[in-house]
Order: C-alpha cells, then structure tokens, then sequence
C-alpha cells in the first residue's frame, strides 16, 4: 500500500468508515510498516493541531483577543463549565502553570423565538421554510405532539442532489437578541434537542439523528432559494450527532449543538435531521422533540493557560 | 516521582501529543479534548502514584485510551475501531512535545499556502465536526472526492512540513 491509498484509508479512519475488511488492511499496513505507523501518527497531530489552530481563529475573531506574538505563550480551550471545574483542581495544584479563569458570570436565556419547540401546534409544512418561526421540511409529520421523520429527500435548491437525510427546519429571528448579546463578543446560542429511535435493539440501518444551527446576516426569506448552496455563507455554525441502532437502555438522546453569536447575525437556522445510514431506508419510529434555543454569555471557557 | 504542579505542567505540554492519540480512538476532536480533561483530573487526583514523567505518560495514553472507548461505547453501543494491539504499538512510538511543537510552528506557515476552498474544507472537517458526507453536501462534491482532497492536504501540508524542520535544523 502506497503512502496515498494509506492516507485515504486514514481519511476514512477518521471518518469512521471503513468497512472491517479495510480497517484489517489498515491495521496490518502499519503493523507490516512503521514508517506507516509514522505517518499515521503524523497525520494524527496535524489534524489535532489544525482542530486548534481553527479553534483559536474563531476564538479570536469572535472575542477581539488579540493573538500574542510570543509563540507558546498562550493557548485557549473552549470547554464547558462542567470542564472548567476540573480546570480549577488542576490549577489549585499548579504552580508553574496557572489556569486564569475568567470570570464565571454566565447567564442563560431560553429563547422563545423558536417557535412550536415541543411540536404542540400541529403545522409542519414542505420544503425549505420561506419565512421565520415555523417548521419546514422533507417528508414528516406531527404526532403525540413529536415530529416524526418519515423519508428523506433532496434540498429544494437542488432537486438533482441525492436524498440522504429527513431535514427539518425553523428560521429564527436574531436581531431582537442584540441588547443581551455579551460586549465581549463571547455570547453562545445552544440548540438543544431530544432525538428517540424507537425501533427495536440493534436494528439496522443505524441511523443518525443531527442538531444544527447555521447564523446568516440578511434577509431570511430569501435563503430558500439557495440552500443548502448558501452554507459557506454562514457567519457561525455548530452541529451534534448522534447514532443508534434501535432503542437502547439511553433511550431518549438529547444534543446539544453550540456556536459563538456574531453581532452582525440577523438570524439563525435551526436544522434537525435523521438520517439512514445504508440507503434508500424507511425512516420509521424515529422522532425528536423539546428542540430548544439557549442564549448563554460565557459559558464556555474562557480557560487561559500561561506558561510562566 | 513528580509532585502534582509537575504532573499538571507535564501534560498541559503534552496536551497536543496526547489529544492527538485520544482522537485516533474517538475519531472526534472535541470529544478527544473532554478524554484529556478528564485524564488530568485523575492524573492530579493519584499523583502520588507516578514514579517517574514516562510513567505519568504511558498512564495518561492508556487511561484515555480507555476511557475513550468506554465514551464511544456508552455513545454507540460498541466501540468500532484501531484494535488494542494496535494502539499500543502506536502508543510506544508516539511523537512527543517538542516534535508537536516544531510541526504546530510549521504548519502556521504552510496552511497559508493552500486555497480558500481547500481551508474551508480544513476547517469544516477539523473545527465544525462535519463528517465527510456532510463536508461533500457543504462543498458541493462527492464524498469520493472529499476523501482524496483531505488526503491530498495532508500530504501537502506534510511535506511542506517536513521541509521546513528540514531547512531550520540545516540552518
């Protein structure tokens, strides 16, 4: 095996695809070789170092810290509060390192810009939606007050593109949010979502059910006509996921997806989606409900870690 | 054997190193940062225990090693993935430090040499947590071909890489 077709195969490591069959030829391609173990280890520390170095541009860009010219000097992490606890009893035993914490002032807002998040109102429509607070989307239905998806289908904007998820969508108005974004720029919107697969244990296809949100500056009505094309124009975005195989002992799983609020966001995409991991599958008993819309200012870490 | 501030000044430098292993094992980003919180939580909490810094180390790879796998598991039901076998051979030859440091500086200057399409897809798969179908709906592309591009980077990026370390320890 080449150092291309290996480095393919990584990709798809990393992607969490390759069948067993591949993941055995993987495996033996580095135990055979550890100029191939290098380079997997290699490949392993620039992704990790590019996760950082992305990282800290939005960090940057969306807090107005100013990067030092000082290299190794400072590093920043983004972590919950539940993570910055365990931060604090490293600290307290530091003392050539100190983790500066920021001061813990969050505040958490429910939103109720996002509308019907319990699916109580029984009005789901078809497509990409054309204006703010409702939901809309491909096939699927209200029911027992939870939205149920029922079967994939492509984007609107691209009726040629392949069906390989339900989507369901809610464009939700951000401009009334301005007064109670944080000065520092450091302001979060957390989408929160129950996800249920209530087909039987271990039933395949595995199914991935998506929280995500997408912040756009303009007009919303006009987003339809170009989406999902129109993606890489979002000013911030954040996704979470999650895979089942039929109920389990979890049941119900609930994501959380999160991203820093611009101040020039007019508004936000709010998507849930399932989708069949071998297809064309029936999405069937598969369902989500409490979709709810967080706005939290520093909540996440400001952890700062100065190398003294 | 190292005292506590020791044991946290070890691995906040190693931090990139051993998120590096974690993530072979959870294949995500974030949740290979949460496995390194943890581990250091628990590093702290047993220091009394390590003997020397490579004990520390072999300790922190195996104990998130597992714990990443006890996450996956508890997330997905089963753990699919490098074979324990595997990752412990990895886990001997792993780069430390001081080589995570010299390629982090490299890298800062080559990833300005590739495309804004080509950052963009970096940063949608490494940053936003967007697997490579989702990369390919995003981009426009087939996953196929989200797959080459990425592997192609990497060893863009690599070899820009190398070249550099290669030409600062000449000079």
């Amino acid at each position: 095996m080449n150092d291309t077709d290996f480095l393919h195969l990584l990709m798809r490591h990393q992607d969490g695809t390759l069948t067993p069959d591949e993941l055995a030829a993987f495996e033996t391609a580095m135990r055979d070789d550890p100029a191939k173990r290098q380079l997997f280890a290699e490949t392993q520390l620039r992704s990790m170092a590019l996760h950082d170095r992305f990282r800290q541009e939005a960090f940057q860009s969306g807090c107005g810290f100013s990067r030092t010219s000082e290299r190794k000097r400072f590093t920043w992490i983004t972590r919950p509060i539940t993570a910055m606890a365990a931060g604090l009893v490293i600290g307290l035993f530091s003392a050539s390192i100190v983790w500066a914490i920021s001061s813990p002032k969050a505040t958490t807002e429910r939103l109720f810009s996002l509308l019907n998040g319990s699916f109580d109102e029984n009005r789901l429509e078809r497509g990409f939606p054309h204006q703010l607070g409702f939901w809309s989307g491909d096939e699927a239905a209200i029911r027992d007050d939870q939205l149920c998806f029922i079967a994939p289908s492509s984007d609107s904007g691209d009726p040629t593109g392949r069906a390989i998820s339900c989507d369901v969508f809610q464009l939700v108005d951000l401009r009334p949010l301005r007064h109670a974004l944080s000065p520092e720029g450091d302001s979060v919107l957390e989408l929160s979502a129950d996800f249920r697969d209530g087909r039987a244990a271990n039933t395949k296809p595995s199914v991935s059910f998506f929280g995500q949100l997408y912040l756009f500056s303009g007009d919303p009505a006009s987003l339809h006509q170009k989406w999902p094309q129109s993606i890489p124009e979002a000013l911030a975005s954040g996704s979470a996921q999650v895979t089942t195989l039929g109920s389990d002992a979890k049941g119900v799983r609930t994501l959380n997806a999160k991203c820093l609020i611009p101040a020039q966001a007019d508004f936000a995409v709010i998507q849930i989606s399932a989708r069949p991991n071998l297809r064309p599958a029936k999405l069937d008993q598969l369902s989500a409900d409490n979709v709810k819309l967080t706005l939290k200012n520093q909540p996440t870490l400001p952890v700062r870690i100065v190398q003294r | 054997m190292p005292v506590p501030e020791d044991i946290a000044a070890t691995l906040l430098a190693e931090r990139l190193p051993l998120t590096a292993f974690f993530a072979s094992v959870t294949r995500d980003f974030h949740l290979a940062e949460d496995v390194f919180q943890e581990m250091c939580v628990k590093a702290v909490a047993r220091a009394d225990s390590f003997e020397t810094t490579a004990h520390l180390m072999n300790w922190a790879r195996l104990t998130g090693k597992n714990r990443a796998i006890d996450i996956l598991r508890a997330l997905n039901g089963r753990y699919v993935g490098l074979s324990d076998e595997m990752l412990a051979l990895l886990a001997e030859e792993w780069p430390e430090k001081s080589r995570a440091e010299a390629m982090q500086e490299a890298l800062g200057q080559c990833i300005t040499q590739i495309t804004p399409n080509n950052r963009e897809m970096l940063r949608l798969r490494y940053f936003e947590r967007r697997n490579c179908s989702d990369v390919a709906a995003i981009m426009g592309r087939k996953i196929e071909t989200v797959y080459q591009a990425l592997a192609r980077l990497h060893k863009t990026l690599g070899d820009c890489i190398r070249a550099r370390l290669q030409t600062e320890s000449a000079s």
